[in-house]
């Protein structure tokens, strides 16, 4: 692996996109803004964390779409054939791609967010230094590391899926996720049949009913770590790993 | 078969493999709990000791403040994870942090508490933006410090000295029936103290910027003899 190669792969991907990344980021930029508008006008409806809630909701929706741009060559045969003879490795394509839609897009979109809740908060009248959105606070910061992981599947379905990529991604994703999820309560079910389970979240806690009472049962210190490092390092790298394979697989 | 399928293949194994060991500890969790335990949805935290009380954080769930003689702290399990606590010289300091939850749901009916803390004896409360329900205290003097937006029950008290200093938008109310022989009370910014439900011998106020009290008739007249 050649870092010399990874960095004129992002410079070109940069060069051939700077009008679309440009557009986008003002699209983003107004996206955000109009959260925060619809949060304050009906501010009634929305109590609680909403800069927590507006973060999210940018966070993956212009994750989704800016990681989707990574590999959008293949939607038509000449560019990606383009792409596929570029000459480096696969890994090193792969890299970069990864480097910008997690490394650069968190810092513009962080940046972008912070601009708009300044602006939110002061236009409001609500501005002091408590009431900007502390991203370690309540370990909100967990949501970064999900990210990673959506960032993987939303790579991987640009790769494998050449014609309307992320439509395809998302229902593929929350078809996974429905499956998994039936497929952890099905677990639940036969590993505690006495419990009376209302809810669950795989690989971190479930809830069940008793007399009419709900008690959460959650995983503790060591068996809470490993399953933490499970979900935030081990299987994005894993996804990041197959959308390498599916590249060098790749045939026009 | 291509490498992407086996990795594929070995990938689900993995992740339904970790699936059923995580679910394994769960089940192990699971039995860990008592079901005829009334506290069931509560975990005991321990402590060294401590006769001061500094709470601060969110005021979105509330704590109760119990005097009994067994000593203990009961975290609500949903919460555990914004509940952090250290003993510093005698002080007890607890910050128990929220996401941004409104502070009419601590209110409600269908709101456990957030912690419970029996403590036999208390010199002082700190209390900072939290919603605290201290309640039976008796045959003790207290010293109770208020700031932020915090908001403080106090419930079938029966105190020999009370020193309430209050701040910012702090708020304080007194429930049932409280007695204390001496009432020492502080208040400025734009505090709100309701003393309708005291029964005091001495008040001592030093009252100032824009605070805010409400007083029944008697508690008014006694004051004015004051």
């Amino acid at each position: 692996m050649n870092i010399k190669a990874i960095s004129l792969l992002i410079k070109r991907q940069f060069r051939e996109n700077y009008k679309t990344y440009s557009i986008g980021l003002l699209v983003l930029f107004i996206l955000l803004m109009f959260m925060f508008i619809i949060v304050h006008q009906w501010q009634d409806s929305f109590s609680g964390a909403v800069q927590n809630g507006v973060f999210i909701i940018g966070l993956f929706i212009s994750g989704a779409v800016f990681s989707n741009t990574m590999f959008s060559e293949f939607s038509s045969p000449q560019s990606g054939m383009w792409l596929l003879s570029i000459p480096a490795k696969h890994s090193e394509k792969v890299i970069s791609s990864i480097l910008i839609s997690t490394g650069f897009f968190l810092f513009i979109y962080i940046l972008t967010f912070y601009i708009a809740d300044f602006i939110y908060l002061l236009v409001t009248n609500k501005f002091s230094f408590e009431s900007i959105l502390n991203p370690f606070k309540n370990n909100f910061h967990q949501f970064f590391f999900i990210y990673l992981l959506f960032n993987g599947l939303i790579l991987l379905g640009s790769v494998i899926f050449n014609k309307n990529s992320l439509i395809k991604t998302l229902l593929a994703t929350a078809l996974l996720f429905i499956v998994f999820n039936y497929l952890n309560g099905f677990m639940l079910e036969m590993l505690i049949p006495e419990a009376e389970v209302v809810s669950s979240i795989a690989f971190d806690s479930f809830l069940f009913s008793h007399q009419g009472e709900n008690t959460k049962v959650f995983l503790l210190e060591r068996a809470n770590l490993l399953s933490s490092l499970f979900i935030r390092f081990v299987l994005p790298v894993a996804i990041w790993t197959l959308v390498w394979l599916k590249l060098k697989e790749k045939e026009i | 078969m291509k490498t992407s399928t086996i990795f594929i293949i070995v990938l689900s194994l993995v992740i339904i493999t970790v699936m059923y060991i995580t679910n394994v500890s769960l089940k192990n969790e699971y039995h860990k709990i008592d079901l005829s335990d009334t506290f069931k949805n509560y975990v005991s935290v321990k402590s060294d000791s401590y006769s001061v009380l500094d709470i601060s954080g969110s005021n979105g769930y509330p704590i109760e403040i119990i005097q009994n003689k067994n000593n203990d702290i009961k975290v609500l399990r949903t919460r555990l994870e914004h509940f952090k606590s250290n003993v510093k010289n005698d002080t007890l300091f607890i910050r128990f942090t929220g996401s941004n939850i409104s502070m009419s749901q601590s209110f409600l009916t269908t709101t456990p508490s957030g912690i419970i803390i029996y403590k036999n004896n208390l010199s002082s409360i700190h209390i900072t933006n939290t919603h605290n329900r201290i309640s039976g205290y008796q045959h003790q003097d207290l010293n109770l410090s208020l700031k932020g937006y915090s908001h403080t029950e106090l419930i079938n008290t029966d105190l020999n000295t009370l020193a309430l200093t209050m701040e910012n938008q702090s708020q304080i109310e007194f429930l049932n029936e409280n007695k204390v022989d001496s009432l020492s009370l502080k208040m400025t910014n734009e505090s709100v103290a309701n003393l309708e439900k005291i029964d005091f011998n001495k008040i001592h106020p030093v009252l100032s910027d824009s605070i805010t009290l409400v007083l029944s008739k008697d508690v008014f007249q006694r004051i004015l003899k004051n």
